[in-house]
């Protein structure tokens, strides 16, 4: 018999010969090393199976296409009763309000301070002898040190968010340490670097997209923006207007 | 802690975590069959897996729990990835594919050491005849259920696995065998 051919060979690797391949298997040393060899090989295969590589998905731009489709919750398929999260891409206009929301509780906040009122509506008696207390310059002497409720925590965080966010302009309008204060060149960088930090926000909160404290800090960061392109409006000559920056 | 099924039951809510972590545990497995399959390309490979993660998701609340999800998932890898190469063309013309492409080998004996495992080797394959040899030596698929992927015949499957098998011998040849007698002439060189 002559030799057995390469493909067949090949096939032998999980076949059984024929009785007459299989005599000239046992008289032909060539061929049946030819055999042994693809015998490895289908075992090297059948190993291949296990063999990982460097991952091809991550699941920062999975979670995103997820979302878009509906089929990871923060989209709108899942979000009803699902109202832990404060989704970024789809709700944009949701975070546009809540920071609006935030800029205007702020100016409220400040008219009731003017008028010698209380910050919030609805804080407790503990709340304003905070305030005193910040007032005077000194810590707030009766922030609770535990809360009876989620609403009272809200409260309090709200509270000290809008100080935060007051002290913050406030420091920003008169303290430029030796730069002009309130400047269109100084609220320009500010904008610039406030424009940084929301885009890394954005990005924290595509990883985490149900974390308070990144969704607190992307508010405070888009709040600033905001805050500041208003100021810069201001400081610009009337009939100069931005809209973005 | 919680259970894979239990897992499963929240990613089809939606939730988040579990579907993070059902794609932290299977990604590996789900990522290596479709980077045989596609080969060399990784940005198509990552594309593609990227697909196959989507239409998990997207199937999970049809996922009966007959078979490991693993199982289940890489079933689907399997399908969606040859789906997107058929859209690519890469298994358009399958048969002449493995015809042109394996015939002949040449040996290239200063590239061999490069090629030192299969998937590497593989990647020198005609798109179909790759997808032929993954499917069955690697992944355990039959000729039928091959032939019935890839719209071929369970015949056609064969011949292909042994022309991808003969290719593949002669690129590891520095892994598998000793060297070939010159002197030995086989009714079918393939050298």
């Amino acid at each position: 018999m002559s030799h057995l051919s390469f493909e067949r060979l090949a096939a032998l690797a999980d076949e059984q010969p024929t009785s007459e391949e299989n005599t000239h298997l046992t008289q032909c040393a060539d061929c049946a090393r030819e055999r042994e060899a693809h015998r490895s090989l289908l075992t090297m295969a059948g190993t291949e199976r296990d063999a990982l590589g460097l991952p091809l998905t991550r699941w920062d731009s999975l979670s995103a296409r997820l979302r878009e489709e509906g089929l990871m919750a923060g989209s709108g398929k899942h979000e009803a009763g699902r109202g832990s999260r404060l989704p970024l891409g789809a709700s944009h206009w949701m975070l546009q309000v809540a920071a609006a929301l935030l800029l205007v509780a702020g100016g409220v906040a400040l008219g009731r301070k003017s008028t010698g009122a209380t910050v919030l509506p609805g804080i407790t008696d503990g709340a304003r002898a905070g305030q005193s207390a910040n007032v005077r310059g000194g810590a707030p002497d009766s922030l609770p040190t535990t809360f009876a409720s989620l609403d009272e925590a809200t409260r309090w965080k709200n509270f000290y968010s809008e100080g935060y966010q007051r002290a913050l302009a406030f420091l920003a309008q008169n303290d430029s340490a030796g730069q002009p204060a309130g400047t269109p060149a100084v609220m320009k960088t500010r904008l610039a670097a406030l424009d940084k930090v929301t885009k890394m926000m954005q990005e924290a909160l595509s990883d985490a997209p149900s974390d308070p404290v990144i969704n607190d800090f992307y508010l405070n960061s888009f709040g600033q923006r905001e805050a500041t392109l208003r100021q810069l409006n201001n400081a610009l000559p009337q009939n100069v207007r931005l809209n973005s920056f | 802690m919680e259970n894979e099924k239990q897992t499963i039951q929240r990613a089809i809510q939606g939730d988040e975590a579990a579907m993070r972590s059902l794609w932290s545990r299977h990604a590996p497995h789900v990522d290596a069959v479709v980077r045989r399959l596609v080969g060399n390309d990784l940005d198509l490979a990552a594309d593609i897996a990227q697909e196959v993660w989507i239409q998990i998701f997207r199937a999970l609340p049809q996922y009966r729990g007959d078979s490991q999800f693993g199982t289940w998932a890489h079933r689907i890898a399997v399908n969606r990835t040859l789906n997107a190469l058929r859209k690519t063309r890469r298994l358009a013309k399958i048969e002449t594919d493995v015809e042109e492409d394996t015939a002949m080998v040449e040996p290239e004996p200063e590239r061999a050491l490069v090629m030192e495992t299969i998937q590497n080797a593989a990647t020198k394959l005609s798109p179909g005849a790759r997808a032929v040899f993954m499917l069955h030596d690697v992944e355990g698929y039959t000729h039928e259920e091959i032939a019935e992927r890839l719209g071929i015949t369970s015949g056609g499957s064969k011949s292909q696995l042994f022309k991808a098998r003969a290719k593949l011998r002669t690129l590891l040849a520095h892994l598998v065998d000793t060297p070939l007698r010159k002197d030995v002439k086989h009714v079918a060189p393939v050298f």
